[in-house]
């Protein structure tokens, strides 16, 4: 049981002037349970490529597989929009999250909803009656993910799910999808990635639409040289391990916490002189 | 000069206010970063300070004209430009260089000098090769790029930018604040609002909103320091700030270290 894409193309406008190969030859695969990063500089590919995995777009070549099948079927995938606001269509916040449980016949869609809103600390009794068109920016994108979310689709797709978060929001939206992790397989698009790496069981970096880096946190934190040739920043703290390992620091492991990261730093320096 | 004089704002329906008796000024060439949760009022004030909105008791004035003037409207938005949240209530140009030549051609820039204006702009935020692309065609980050090449088209004396960066990669984060660090050189206000405080803390200033009101406005050394009042904005330091602080703590002069480099270097000395 996996989502899998298999060597997925795509070309905006193919067949006029302006065609613009936009994804070229992408392989993916998402199980159940797995956390995998989609990272890339600006008009790399990675919204493309979530509409494609979504069954938005067809691929010019290569093919979609949701546990087997084509995709389509309403509410195993589920994608949140990098701008929330083109995700909304309903008066109320409670309406706009209760919309795919109800259609999808869930007989606890309005526990479903409010649950999801109370999962990213936009608790219904607040925000339920709100228009969604004039939440903050922060809250838009929670609600968002709160739509998503209630659908407890099988995969879910996030693009840029902490943007514009503040502390509060993000960590409600981290537990949220490390809640949902245990019966879904996540997908998230970020240019933020520092936050979901000690969680992350993949990373997929894409440069101008192709593949160049696919492999686990360790293997990117041994090998981080595509990756950082495809004009990608590894966090700052990483990146310090790195330089002080090519300047002969002993360091068995890269942290990434912080505070550990530092402390092996001491460690491998020794006392201030 | 911007002077923001106790102003409150309401949205119309809403329970309470969504800015509650602020006051603060914005002097011309200074650099200023607003900080606050989700909900604390930052886009609000953004609207207020180029007239957008009008404040529903209080006053904000820009070089001495009342915003609420609408004999001024013209003037204030010129002197004040702003970069929305959302780029899509912003971009209004067919194409990407129609876009950006609008605020300007409004104003009256004679052709051949629009035509620089909008290239400079466009270069400066790396859209270059893409002026005749529809903007509903580009990527969420190219939009926000090409919202900033718009403001940046302008000129303007003060420009607000509500969480430029927010959907940037890295290189493109680096590069919008050079090109405002250039602009701030040659005499333009800045105010940036972030929930990035890797962008505050080497400010000259910020303001923290927390519920509507201003809980903090000066040099960010002491906000970071106040741990009762990060707490409640729910601000964290950045992990590379954390990082450092421990190197500090026994004893690495690590005061002006801004990247991975700095760090090593003090550590390893080439
Ligand atoms: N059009 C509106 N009608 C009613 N309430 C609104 C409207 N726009 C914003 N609000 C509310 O006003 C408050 C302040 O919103 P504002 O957009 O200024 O917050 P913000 O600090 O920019 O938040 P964020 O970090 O999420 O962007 C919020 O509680 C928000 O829900
Ligand atoms: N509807 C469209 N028509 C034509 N070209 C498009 C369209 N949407 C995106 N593109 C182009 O395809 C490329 C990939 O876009 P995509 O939105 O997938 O990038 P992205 O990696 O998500 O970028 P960002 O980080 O800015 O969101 C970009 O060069 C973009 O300009
Ligand atoms: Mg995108
Ligand atoms: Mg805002």
């Amino acid at each position: 049981m996996a989502l899998v894409a298999d060597a997925l193309s795509y070309t905006y406008g193919a067949g006029t002037s302006f065609a613009a190969p936009a994804l070229r030859g992408v392989s993916l695969s998402l199980e159940v349970g797995e956390l995998s990063l989609v990272v890339g500089a600006t008009g790399s590919g990675k919204s493309t490529l979530l509409r494609l995995l979504a069954g938005l777009y067809e691929p010019d070549a290569g093919e979609v597989r949701v546990d087997g099948e084509a995709p389509g079927e309403p509410g195993r995938v589920g994608i949140v929009f990098q701008n929330p606001e083109t995700q909304f269509f309903a008066e109320t916040v409670l309406d706009d999250v209760l919309f795919g449980p109800r259609n999808l016949k869930f007989p606890d869609a309005e526990e479903a909803a409010r649950e999801a809103l109370e999962s990213v600390a936009l608790p219904a009794a607040t925000f339920g009656d709100r228009s969604p068109f004039t939440l903050s920016g922060g809250e838009a994108r929670r609600a968002a993910v709160a739509g998503v979310l209630a659908m407890r689709p099988s995969y879910l797709l996030l693009d840029e799910p902490t943007a514009g978060l503040d502390r509060a929001g993000r960590e409600a939206v981290l537990g949220a999808i490390a809640a949902a992790r245990t019966r879904a397989g996540i997908l998230v698009v970020t240019h933020d990635p520092e936050q979901f790496l000690p969680v992350t069981t993949r990373v997929l970096a894409l440069s101008a639409g192709a593949p160049v880096f696919d492999g686990t946190v360790e293997e990117l934190l041994a090998n981080p040289e595509a990756y950082e040739a495809a004009g990608l920043e590894l966090p700052a703290v990483v990146q310090a391990q790195l330089l002080a390992r090519k300047r002969g620091a002993f360091l068995p492991e890269i942290a990434l916490d912080p505070a550990l990261a530092a402390a092996n730093l001491i460690a491998a320096r020794g006392p201030v002189r | 000069m911007i002077v923001i004089d106790g102003v409150t704002y309401t949205y119309h329906q809403a329970g309470s206010a969504a800015l509650d008796g602020v006051s603060a000024t914005i002097a011309p060439g200074t650099w200023t970063v607003i900080v606050g949760p989700n909900g604390s009022g930052k886009s609000t004030l953004a609207r207020l300070l180029n007239g957008l909105l009008a404040p529903s008791s209080g006053r904000v004035t820009v070089d001495e004209m009342d915003t609420a003037d609408e004999s001024h409207a013209w003037d204030v938005r010129s002197r004040v430009g702003l970069v929305l949240q959302n780029p899509d209530n912003q971009i209004v140009g067919t194409v990407v260089e129609e876009d950006v030549a609008f605020g300007p051609e409004n104003l009256g820039v004679p052709r051949e000098e629009l035509r620089l204006r909008v290239d400079a702009a466009l270069a400066a935020v790396r859209l270059t090769g893409l002026e005749r692309r529809e903007p509903h065609l580009l990527s969420e980050g190219q939009k926000q790029r090409l919202a900033i090449a718009g403001a940046l088209a302008m000129r303007p004396a003060y420009l607000v930018l509500d969480e430029p960066t927010a959907m940037l990669d890295a290189e493109g984060r680096t590069d919008v604040l050079a090109v405002l660090k250039e602009l701030q050189t040659s005499g333009t206000a800045i105010v940036l609002i972030t929930h990035d405080l890797a962008e505050a803390i080497h400010a000259e200033r910020v303001m923290a909103l927390n519920a509507g009101s201003v809980v903090y406005d000066g040099e960010p050394r002491a906000l970071l320091a106040d741990d009762a009042l990060m707490q409640s904005l729910g601000l964290e330091a950045p992990p590379f700030a954390r990082f450092v602080s421990v190197l500090e703590h026994v004893g690495f002069d690590l005061a002006s270290a801004r990247t991975a480099d700095d760090v090593v270097e003090a550590l390893w000395p080439s």
